[in-house]
């Protein structure tokens, strides 16, 4: 029996013996669904195929059958206007559609795609996909329990949907879909039935199991449904559609096609798209695409498909291959254990063949002593076997990829599955055109490379991980509007994207990327903008915020050799206005604004450390010595600028001991009090742990704090302390508890300062062990 | 459970702990008649078939409404692996940190299996090679010269003539060259008796279960050659408090009932406190995953925090008022987390003062542990 349809009413009852339509339901990267395609076909002989796939790439069918095409690859399409509008067709060498669209390219019969055209999709809204993924990403974490349920039925609906056939070997208690469909459907197909018997079979299960359909199904089987009608008017024989199984009830029934063709009219306008082959890899296999939902594991499947017989042994040779190269001892007897196991695992669970799951407890509890640890091995290598496709240097591209292409080659220096890393010495000519490259492709978003943090000052090496990623196809679309060539379009970017700075350090950054990309082009007009904007900035945040990135570029931007004087001149008259705007912009601030304003202050300091220009270390200098010194300030920026002016050596020891008593003393609010000490202690412990007057400084003021005041107090000062590394705290602590013993304030050790109350500073002790977390019990009398 | 498995249950009250295939003949019975019923095959010697034993460890309902406790509270794939471990007649080795239910899990499968839970070898470092093949009669040696009278049988040596399981608790404590006794029966299935010429054969059915302590590791590291001969299952800590909440309340209820203590209301929320301190410490971190916590030295496993609940319930049930409180079970968590160091002691110190106290509903807890240590 073989499912047949015919232009008017469903196929029982309409008489005719078999119509031209065959149509062969499958799992989208289904190997079982692969395996019996091929069979099918072979066995029909069509004269006609059609595929569910993006219209638009029918003319790229053919290029199925080049030499040079290597799966994993997809088909690309993506909207003219908007390159991010975009849906991939990801085929791997096991893909049922691509066994189809290779056999009808090599029988030389006509072969289309016949899924709604993406141009519809592309045409208002973005895609839908995107939307349902949000939609899964955003939900609420109340109501976990809940969430969790209808999660779990929201999860099967969808695989009747997406995954009908896994649905079905849910229901028959297989967790492997193709190992299902390997028992029942093709041990049925064996001897007496053919490959066309089980499609029968699998589409009277799908009557059963297709309950719901959405709008959108309905669109997409309107238009397959008029692509079939086009066929028969042909005058076609024996056409085969190869579509998702979901589908097929859908297909099977024909009928007049007037209705068809009102649900096709009220779609929007298609958008105008084009279509390429890009190479794939197996881990984006398990990505959402065209075909809805990926598979988990493209290596178990590849294998699946490629295995002529004993799966699970020939599984467990290539894992202890695997074991082996790394060195980890396996015997045969451990693979005849893990097979016995294996299969021993599938019976108890009530399945005929074992499954991926049952295959890797076996190797976990045989090989692998009961540990996971080298499981990851295992998954990465072998189940999911990450693999990336080659497609055709032919195949159209945009000329910006195709300049790409050819920086691969010229650079010897290609796209590779998988992290890898690289160290450049950028002196060298090939390797300084690496880095060049990296840093360009950077700049339009294509982030193939990762610079690793910097090996020290003016180095002459980089080192990259690199990782490239299929979608890297769209962005590369999407970036050409920017030039032919990556290097004009990097230059065009970079100098869109000065021009539309909003602020003054989004130029910098772009001047700091441009000069790594070595892109001097695009320099010169953005070295202008910086100086023009620069001048007329007013807001002193804006200019210190741009000052780091062009202190970095000088320091370290130099090892291209380019020419770096005028910058040099921007960044000097950037120090000079803001150490004369800082001052004022410290007064007057609340909390928050206070926290932004000390980071600012800290990567100020350090940018100008780094401008390592006399002249200009002095003017801010001058400028903290102002915030340290005039009333008024906010007291955690005072305390900053005293510290930061102390490390530099600018005041010394006996100055930060008078300023702090007079900073702790009873007159100043407690709560201001702490804020400045925030400022001066945070960031390292060292100043505390070396200066023991100052600790007893903070001792005393700590104990004299008025009781009332306490409680508002000890969140600030727990939250300086707490940004000590632990072992400083302990220190500390150790400090503090001989604290009394050391010469405070000139008072001889051992002897108590005049007045000095025991009683009442032994109560504030507790309190000072918890502030240094040395919790709260022990000895008062230490 | 059926009137009839509970009636089984009733009538060997005296002990003061029963083996597994006596504390649950009336479930194992029922099983029995299920597998009978469907004709399940059953491996050479079995007394239950594979399903069977999955289902009297992981519990369920059988056709004739015969309620099976669950035995393991954990992954259902566990118990799968080990008893397809045992029907392909490999030996299994369970590890795990101490109190992951190791021998628990062995005691009941060789109950289900064999029948018979008691054929146990207990590793220690002074575990002769006797324990593991077999011993002699002097009198009888003596008496008439060497002969299968004067032989006397190990465990292990009995579990092969009758094709059953053998245990062996702590096989790491075991000294080496006792191991490699092992190996050889084992590999050849087979134990050689030189001074009678004679050799007794395993028995289809025969198996053995070993446990093993991960945090041993290196006290007598088990030898690749005998690791080989074994599929290993690892026994993980709960993965959820939910799950250890389960397992201390399914025990603490049964253990209860063995020693007869009264009843003892309200355990739930105690339960869950003394499995969140624990889980907490365990893993450093506050279940609101904000506050990073130091380690105690000691493992805290479920095992532990059941020991903890029925000792509070003893407590509370012998000089408390009859309801589990907060003072019944402080001094038992105290117990548990420190263990002599003085580390321990500052961990818990920090942990009362930053976590457990100032949460809701945790003032009573607090201060009864503040009591306990002072
Ligand atoms: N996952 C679990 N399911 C059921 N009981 C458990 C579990 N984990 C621990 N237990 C209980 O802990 C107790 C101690 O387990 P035990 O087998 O002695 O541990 P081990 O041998 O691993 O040190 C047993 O009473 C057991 O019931
Ligand atoms: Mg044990």
């Amino acid at each position: 029996m073989t499912v047949t349809a015919t232009p008017a009413g469903p196929v029982a009852g309409a008489g005719a013996a078999a119509g031209p339509v065959t149509l062969l339901g499958i799992r989208h990267h289904g190997p079982g669904s692969a395996r019996a395609v091929a069979a099918a076909l072979a066995e029909l002989k069509p004269d006609a195929i059609l595929i569910e796939g993006p219209p638009e790439a029918d003319a790229l069918i053919p290029m199925a059958a080049h030499p040079s095409m290597r799966p994993p690859v997809a088909l690309l399409v993506y909207a003219d206007a908007d390159p991010s509008r975009a849906g991939f067709w990801p085929f791997a060498e096991f893909s049922p559609e691509w066994i189809a669209m290779r056999f009808g390219v090599g029988a030389d019969i006509p072969v289309r795609f016949i899924d709604l055209p993406s141009g519809h999709r592309f045409a208002d809204l973005p895609q839908d996909e995107d939307a349902e993924d949000r939609e899964q990403g955003t939900a609420s974490e109340d109501d976990q329990e809940e969430q969790r349920h209808s999660e779990e039925r929201h999860a099967l609906d969808s695989m009747r949907r997406t995954d009908p056939i896994a649905a079905l070997a849910t229901a028959a208690g297989y967790d492997d879909p193709e190992r299902w469909w390997e028992d029942v459907v093709e041990q049925r197909a064996n001897g007496t039935f053919s490959a066309l018997d089980s499609f029968a079979a699998i589409a009277e299960a799908m009557a059963a199991v297709r309950d719901q359909t959405r709008p959108e199904d309905e669109q997409r089987e309107a238009y397959m449904r008029q692509c079939i009608r086009e066929e028969i008017k042909a005058g076609r024989q024996r056409i085969a559609v190869i579509c998702g199984a979901f589908h097929v009830p859908a297909l099977a029934e024909i009928g007049p096609a007037a209705p068809d063709a009102k649900i096709l009219k009220e779609l929007p306008k298609k958008a105008k798209t084009t279509a390429t082959w890009v190479p794939w890899t197996h881990g984006r296999l398990s990505f959402r695409s065209g075909y809805g939902a990926g598979i988990e594991s493209p290596g178990w499947y590849h294998h699946l498909f490629t295995a002529p017989d004993l799966v699970v042994e020939r599984w467990l040779a290539r894992v202890a291959e695997l074991f082996r190269a790394e060195d980890l001892m396996v015997s045969s007897a451990h693979l005849i254990e893990a097979t016995r196991l294996a299969q021993t695992l599938a019976t108890l669970r009530g399945r005929t063949l074992a499954g991926l799951t049952e295959v890797t407890e076996a190797v976990q509890s045989v090989l692998c002593d009961g540990y996971d640890t080298q499981m990851a091995l295992v998954r990465d290598k072998l189940v999911i076997g990450e693999d990336l496709g080659e497609v055709p240097p032919d195949v159209p591209v945009v000329p910006l990829a195709a300049d790409l292409a050819k920086e691969h080659k010229r650079l010897r220096f290609g796209p590779r599955p998988g992290q890898t890393e690289v160290k450049l010495d950028l002196r060298e000519p090939n390797p300084g055109d690496k880095s060049r490259l990296l840093h360009r492709l950077n700049i339009l978003g294509i982030h193939w490379g990762t610079l690793g943090r910097s090996q020290g000052s003016g180095t002459f090496w980089e080192t990259w991980s690199l990782d490239w990623q299929p979608e890297f196809a769209v962005k590369l679309v999407e970036a050409a509007i920017w030039g032919t060539t990556v290097a004009t379009a990097a230059s065009a970017k970079s100098a869109d994207r000065a021009a539309n700075a909003e602020q003054l350090a989004g130029i910098t950054d772009v001047v700091e990327a441009c000069l790594l990309a070595d892109l001097p082009d695009a320099l010169d007009p953005i070295m202008t903008l910086l100086a023009d904007r620069a001048a007329l900035d007013t807001d002193v945040a804006h200019l210190a915020d741009a000052l780091p990135a062009l202190a970095r570029t000088l320091r370290y931007g130099d090892v291209r050799g380019t020419d770096t004087s005028s910058l040099r001149k921007v960044a000097d008259t950037l120090v000079v206005r803001i150490a004369l705007g800082f001052p004022p912009a410290c007064s007057g601030l609340d909390e928050d604004g206070a926290q932004k304003m000390r980071v600012r202050m800290d990567k100020t300091h350090q940018a100008v450390g780094l401008l390592d220009d006399a002249a200009a270390i002095q003017e801010w200098h001058r400028a903290l010595r102002l915030v340290a010194d005039r009333e008024g300030m906010t007291g955690l920026l005072a305390g900053r600028a005293l510290r930061l002016l102390y490390d530099a050596d600018k005041i010394g020891g006996d100055e930060l001991n008078r300023r702090m008593g007079l900073a702790l003393t009873p007159g100043v609010p407690p709560a201001e009090a702490a804020a400045w000490l925030d400022g001066v202690l945070s960031g390292g412990a060292m100043l505390l742990i070396h200066d023991p007057v100052l600790l007893g400084l903070l001792d005393r003021w700590i104990a004299g704090i008025p009781a009332d005041t306490f409680t508002d107090v000890l969140p600030l000062l727990r939250r300086t302390f707490s940004n000590f590394e632990g072992p400083e705290r302990r220190k500390i602590g150790e400090l503090a508890r001989t604290v009394g013993a050391a010469p405070v304030a000139g008072v001889a050790a051992g002897a108590e300062p005049p007045g000095f109350d025991r009683a009442r500073g032994d109560r504030a002790l507790p309190v000072v062990r918890m502030l240094l977390g040395l919790g709260t019990k022990g000895e008062t009398d230490a | 459970m059926s009137a009839k498995a509970a009636a089984t249950e009733a009538t060997e009250p005296t002990v003061l702990r029963q083996h597994a295939e006596h504390a649950f003949a009336g479930e194992l019975d029922a099983l029995r008649k299920a597998d009978a019923d469907s004709g399940r095959p059953r491996p050479p010697r079995w007394k239950l078939s594979p399903w069977a034993v999955a289902t009297y460890l992981l519990g369920g309902r059988l056709q004739d409404g015969t309620e099976i406790t669950a035995k393991y509270i954990g992954p259902r794939r566990i118990v799968e692996i080990a008893i397809a471990t045992l029907a392909t007649d490999r030996a299994l080795l369970l590890v795990g940190v101490p109190g992951t239910a190791k021998t628990w899990v062995s005691e009941h499968l060789a109950a289900a299996i064999s029948g018979d839970s008691t054929l146990l070898v207990q590793g220690t470092a002074g575990t002769p090679e006797e324990a593991m093949r077999y011993g002699w009669n002097y009198a009888q040696l003596l008496a008439h010269g060497p002969s299968r009278d004067a032989l006397v049988p190990s465990p292990l040596m009995v579990a092969m003539s009758t094709g059953a399981i053998a245990r062996i608790e702590e096989l790491t404590r075991i000294p080496a060259d006792v191991q490699d006794t092992l190996i050889t029966i084992l590999s050849e299935k087979t134990l050689p008796i030189p001074e009678l010429g004679e050799e007794t054969q395993a028995e289809k059915g025969f198996s053995v279960i070993a446990t093993a302590n991960d945090r041993d590791k290196g006290v007598n590291d088990l030898s690749s050659a005998l690791r080989r001969r074994f599929n290993t299952v690892v026994l993980p800590l709960p993965a959820t408090a939910e799950e250890e909440i389960a397992i201390v309340s399914q025990r603490v209820q049964s253990l209860g009932k063995a020693l007869e203590l009264p009843e003892v209301p309200a355990a739930h929320e105690e339960i869950r406190r003394v499995v969140t301190v624990f889980r907490e410490l365990r893993s450093g971190l506050t279940e609101d995953g904000k506050t990073k916590l130091k380690t105690p030295s000691g493992t805290l496993s479920p095992a532990e925090a059941i020991s903890v609940v029925a000792g509070g319930i003893a407590l509370a049930a012998h000089f408390g008022d009859g309801t589990l409180r907060p003072a019944d079970i402080a001094a038992g968590i105290i117990g548990a987390v420190v263990k002599d160091t003085s580390t321990d002691k500052l961990v818990w110190q920090e942990y009362l003062e930053t976590v457990a106290r100032g949460r809701d509903g945790w003032t009573d807890f607090y201060r009864s542990c503040r009591e306990v240590s002072a």
